[in-house]
């Protein structure tokens, strides 16, 4: 689900991907359903549940691979298997931290992240909590697209 | 000079090592610590001369490692590469003698502007 308006510019996500990763990456605003595969849950300075990242397989396949530049075919093997290939992780952990600065509120709020899962078993919340949603594609230099799902409360 | 990079995750020490490399710096090489306590190993038995630090870690936090480092009277150049953000972390790593603090995601360019100035 996404909300109508966007006040996540799609280039400002694909130029934090970018600086991160180092590669060309083109982040586009998209509609589609994100089947969550990894999702990062930040809390507030108060401890609570407050923005959630998910991706679908292959956008935590693509982003683990490529920040340390691990060759690509791992991201195919995941996307064949269905699920992130354990030793990209570590790697996507890392970028969910680095993340939390996407979330709008990050600043204001002290969003911390909390924890990551990888099996998309975590619960979101419900859609009257959610303040901002925003799902987008992103398309990395060698590695291919995966979509990603920004949430905020 | 001696740069020793300070962080708990493995594939970020090997970026920031990447990322100084593709700065117009030369005549450097990079030590690295998992953790508070192997930097100040480090500090010891390798004297680096510019230590670059994560701020979140677990068991001692960035700023704790800078608090003992200079309580030690130990004056290294010291600076944050964080995804910290805020203007109180800011506040507190400059007040505790941090000379920068960078901010993940980062680019060579600004790296090498937050390393200039010290090292000029």
């Amino acid at each position: 689900m996404t909300t109508a308006s966007s006040s996540i510019p799609a280039e400002e996500v694909g130029s934090f991907f970018h600086n991160l990763l180092g590669l060309q990456i083109k982040a586009v605003d998209c509609d589609g359903e994100v089947a969550a595969a990894a999702v990062a849950v930040y809390n507030d300075g108060e401890g609570n549940p407050a923005g959630y990242i998910v991706t679908d397989v292959a956008c935590a396949a693509i982003l683990g691979a490529g920040l340390t530049q691990i060759p690509p075919g791992i991201v195919k093997d995941s996307i064949k298997d269905g699920k992130i290939a354990e030793n990209l992780c570590e790697n996507v952990g890392e970028v969910f931290n680095i993340a939390v600065n996407l979330l709008p509120s990050h600043q204001s709020r002290h969003f911390v992240l909390q924890g990551a899962e990888y099996d998309g078993s975590s619960e979101l919340p419900s859609a009257d909590k959610i303040t901002l949603d925003q799902s987008f594609e992103l398309d990395v230099q060698r590695y291919g697209k995966g979509k990603m799902r920004l949430i905020q409360c | 000079m001696k740069i020793l990079i300070v962080d708990d995750s493995k594939a970020m020490r090997m970026i920031v090592a990447r990322t100084l490399k593709q700065t117009d710096l030369t005549n450097f090489t990079v030590i690295e610590a998992g953790s508070g306590a192997e930097a100040l190993q480090k500090l010891e038995t390798e004297s680096p001369d510019l230590i670059l630090s994560d701020w979140n870690m677990p068991e001692m936090k960035g700023i704790e490692l800078l608090q003992k480092v200079r309580e030690a009277g130990n004056n290294i150049r010291f600076g944050f590469i964080t995804s910290e953000s805020s203007v109180e972390t800011r506040k507190q790593a400059t007040e505790s003698g941090a000379a920068f603090l960078v901010t993940k995601p980062f680019t060579a360019d600004s790296i090498q502007a937050a390393l200039e100035p010290i090292l000029s």
